[in-house]
């Protein structure tokens, strides 16, 4: 029977506060997030803030992918692993807005059709075990239509047997995500075992608001003895760039339509996608499975970063998860585009305070599979070759240690990379709780990778380089907890950047200084703010802050030139069922006159946001 | 003919630097480490990374090393004998290593002394390092390591190393051999585990720190892995033990220069 893992993300005011919270417990309950299997993450919708953020340009981390770094789990409340169904019926609501209070230029000008509310509609009904469905509207700045996309599903489980069947949007979670994996996933960070291993969890409904990484169809799942076999078929509408030839360049992700041309790419690329999947579970920690897809698109492609042509791709792999002791064995190899490509790994348990995982990763050029979700140092997992050492380990009481190594090289020049690439990333992490209330928290991070491009000289003549480029993060995190109601984080962080040798830039540095305070005033109404005072050379040396938003939002903005970043959010329980939240949030920069570029420039140096969001549980 | 057109070149990059013996290396066991075995160093290779080490030694061992084509080229191939015979005196031993090809090659044998003083373990080692280059005559030169280890805690080691304390020359040129100055630790959570980190410094160059584990599975088979960093590297491997006998086997994966395989058979005299 598919598992069904899920991880509730609470983000109550800046910091969590769960009545039983501790720091002490926090690095206690470091090891039971040791995944059984690893968690979901349906309630989030990260990857629309993530993508947002990079669109605008300003999240470094939603650029290398759309991925939930694990450093910040600490802030996060993991409630359980596996969410029982209630036998009641159960009606859920969220409904959520935001509004930027400086127009962007292209409100300002008339190229945005919609107006500058962004509207987030979602209702999840279920009756009992067997019957679940849910709705979502969703609409962004700039947008003319609540339900500028729409994403909803009906799952009926045990109709036949142990069986589960979606009609509508879903997902499906199969062995290490080289085949099918949802579209956003852990990245390398704190816990080193999350983002090189996976569980799938098979066939799963999907209401939210990235507007890419589902299927859309009806997909069936049927347990048979040990196997499960899901049969998945998809026919959904993508959104293109298109040559003059009328073939596709590139995929359009971005899921804004707010413009004539933006709206020109809307639905213009339709895909068909079919497929099947079969796992068969010798054990409960022994698994081995094989999937297998075709998908037809409605125009040729001739894409410009991938190695693909045509308008055809099928896609076949097999996977295994084997358990031996203390051993865990897991990979998947997969045959797409005519190439062999794949991911396995080895993590070692010697005892229930240690944690050793290495994998090996090799992903040809000509790897094309846009639902991919494996692990790999950029999204997509193709032309890239390397290997992973991670540790994590509690010595003693109080104590925490988590590091990694990841070595990666890109063998095939690509758009962008006139050379063949290569880097490596080290991060070493501790976590150290010397009395109940405190929690220091160092960090070290160290990224190496190279770049190419091109420069004129001064005689006039284009020179290709390949330059080395550094960027080292050190980083201290102190939590100081007041009492049960009270909570404290204060946070330096130092990015030194530079390149070998130094063709263009040579060296720049960055550093932000943030005071977190998370209060709850009374039994209904927690309190959260945040001050965050930063200065950078440059986007380059910009600084990632791990925000808090309303319940379900991550927020991960990249600050980066000089100036001052504060928010205050508040969430207020009316009632058990009925919870009201609130944010609002200002950035005002001191090195520029107006923030922003293109349509999405704002008039002066401040951009203020102010968000709601109203939770309801029948 | 590919290959043979790459060593020159490699060689001149060597050679610009220091006179030779810069990858003196030995053991699948300490490689799979990542390199990391200054603070551990609990066999035979220890000859090659902390002499200190020997004197942790009960048994005598033999050991024989064999790297056929580092990153792909027969040309780089290496080879080295160890021998340790603990006393009460002390622990002495002895190791060869040759490395190169008829053309170019390094040859050198060291003999090694260790002895424990109140809980702190001290060695040295004497090593006699020579080069020859068909058609230039060859070269030698004495070099001198030491190293001392400590047990910090019960499951906690603590080393430091030195190769070519003596700061030897070579040749008529006088060209200088390598100096390397590292510290290690080692942690022993459990039995069947050991962690081990060390910083590496060899003069001219950026510090290296490295990392490795070796965890035995069963008594009798042990995975091993290691990383290092300047020049980034990767490593990995199987141990393999039973009674007196102990062989290991390791990759490596140099971020530029590829892959490489070696290994190792150990021998435990009773």
């Amino acid at each position: 029977m598919t598992k069904v893992f899920t991880l509730f993300i609470t983000i109550a005011t800046g910091l969590c506060l769960h009545p039983s919270f501790s720091l002490g417990q926090e690095i206690q309950d470091s090891s039971a997030r040791k995944p059984n299997g690893l968690s979901a993450v349906d309630s989030l919708n990260a990857p629309s803030d993530l993508q947002e953020s990079a669109l605008r340009g300003d999240s470094l981390e939603a650029l290398v992918g759309q991925l939930v770094d694990a450093d910040e789990l600490p802030i996060l409340e993991i409630v359980g692993e596996e969410s029982p169904r209630s036998s009641r019926t159960v009606l859920e609501m969220r409904s959520r807005i935001s509004h930027k209070l400086q127009p962007a230029r292209g409100f300002t000008e008339g190229k945005y059709y919609g107006s500058s509310i962004k509207s987030y509609q979602r209702v999840k009904f279920s009756q009992g075990e067997n019957l679940a469905a849910a709705i979502l509207m969703e609409k962004d700045a700039g947008e003319s239509r609540l339900n500028d996309f729409l994403s909803a599903y009906v799952q009926i489980k045990n109709l036949i047997s142990s069986s589960s069947i979606v009609v509508g949007d879903y997902f499906i979670e199969a062995g290490q995500g080289v085949g099918l994996w949802r579209g956003f996933d852990y990245q390398k960070g704190t816990n080193v075992v999350l983002p090189a291993k996976k569980k799938g969890r098979g066939l799963v409904p999907y209401a939210s608001s990235d507007e890419n990484a589902f299927l859309r169809g009806a997909a069936a799942t049927v347990n048979i003895s040990n196997w499960a076999l899901t049969a998945y078929y998809s026919n959904k509408s993508l959104s293109a760039t298109v040559d003059t030839n009328g073939n596709v360049t590139s995929l359009y992700t971005a899921g804004y339509f707010r413009t004539e041309s933006e709206r020109e790419k809307r639905s213009n690329l339709s895909e068909r996608l079919l497929g099947g999947r079969g796992e068969y579970q010798f054990s409960r920690e022994n698994t081995a499975g094989i999937t297998a897809f075709t998908a037809q698109y409605s125009r040729d492609f001739s894409l410009v970063n991938e190695h693909f042509a045509g308008n055809t791709f099928n896609f076949a792999s097999a996977d295994y998860f084997l358990s031996l002791s203390r051993v865990r064995m897991f990979g998947e190899w997969a045959m797409t585009n005519h190439v062999v490509g794949g991911i396995s790994g080895i993590h070692l348990e010697p005892d229930n305070l240690i944690d050793i995982i290495s994998a090996y990763r090799n992903y040809p050029a000509e790897f094309f599979n846009p639902y991919n979700g494996s692990f790999s140092e950029r999204s997509g997992a193709a032309n890239e070759r390397g290997f992973y050492l991670g540790l994590q380990i509690r010595p003693v009481r109080g104590v925490r240690f988590a590091g990694y190594f990841d070595q990666f090289s890109f063998p095939a020049p690509s758009q962008g990379i006139i050379f063949p690439g290569a880097g490596h990333e080290i991060f070493l992490q501790a976590e150290v709780s010397p009395a109940r209330r405190f929690l220091f928290t160092p960090r070290y991070r160290r990224r190496v990778t190279s770049e190419s491009g091109s420069m004129v000289d001064q005689a006039g003549r284009t020179v290709m380089f390949d330059e080395e480029k550094v960027l080292e993060s050190f980083r201290l995190t102190i939590d100081y907890r007041l009492d049960s109601d009270a909570r404290l984080r204060t946070r330096v962080e130092y990015v030194d950047l530079h390149f070998h040798p130094a063709m263009a830039v040579g060296r720049e540095h960055g550093i932000l200084i943030y005071q977190d305070v998370a209060v709850r005033a009374s039994g209904h109404l927690t309190l959260g703010v945040r001050l965050a005072i930063f200065r950078t050379d440059s986007f380059e040396s910009g600084v990632g802050e791990y925000e808090t938003d309303l319940p379900g939002v991550l927020t991960i903005p990249v600050l980066y030139g000089r100036g001052v970043r504060w928010y205050l959010l508040a969430n207020y329980s009316l009632f058990e069922s009925l919870r009201l939240s609130l944010k609002y949030a200002e950035l005002i920069r001191d090195d520029v006159k107006t923030i922003g570029s293109g349509l999405d420039e704002l008039p002066g140096n401040r951009d203020n946001r102010i968000s709601m969001q109203l939770d309801f549980t029948l | 003919m590919k290959s043979r057109l790459c060593i020159p070149i490699f060689l001149i990059c060597i050679s610009n630097c220091y006179g030779g013996f810069e990858r003196v290396e030995g053991g699948a066991r300490a490689i799979c480490f990542g390199g990391a075995f200054v603070g551990l160093a609990d066999d035979g290779w220890a000859i090659f990374y902390n002499p200190a080490g020997l004197a942790q030694l009960r048994l005598a061992e033999l050991g024989f090393f064999y790297s056929p084509q580092p990153f792909g080229l027969s040309e780089l191939k290496s080879f080295s004998l160890t021998g340790v015979y603990p006393t009460s005196l002390g622990s002495f031993a002895t190791s060869v290593r040759s490395f190169g090809f008829s053309l170019y090659r390094e040859f050198s044998a060291s003999l090694a002394f260790a002895r424990e003083f109140s809980g702190i373990c001290v060695g040295m080692n004497f090593n006699y390092q020579s080069v020859s280059i068909t058609n230039y005559g060859s070269a030698g030169t004495i070099g001198i390591d030491a190293g001392a280890l400590v047990l910090v805690f019960k499951n906690l080691r603590w080393g430091i190393a030195a190769r070519n304390i003596n700061a030897p020359t070579i040749g008529q040129s006088a060209e200088r051999l390598p100096q390397f100055f590292a510290s290690g630790i080692s942690y022993e959570p459990m039995d069947a585990l050991h962690l081990v980190f060390d910083y590496q410094k060899e003069i001219g160059f950026a510090p290296s720190p490295r990392f490795g584990f070796e965890y035995w599975i069963i008594d009798e088979i042990a995975v091993l892995g290691g990383v290092a960093d300047e020049p980034s590297t990767y490593a990995a491997g199987l141990g393999i033990r039973y009674v007196f006998f102990q062989m290991n086997y390791a990759f490596t994966m140099h971020q530029t220069l590829g892959l490489t395989h070696q290994a190792s058979i150990t021998l435990r005299l009773m």
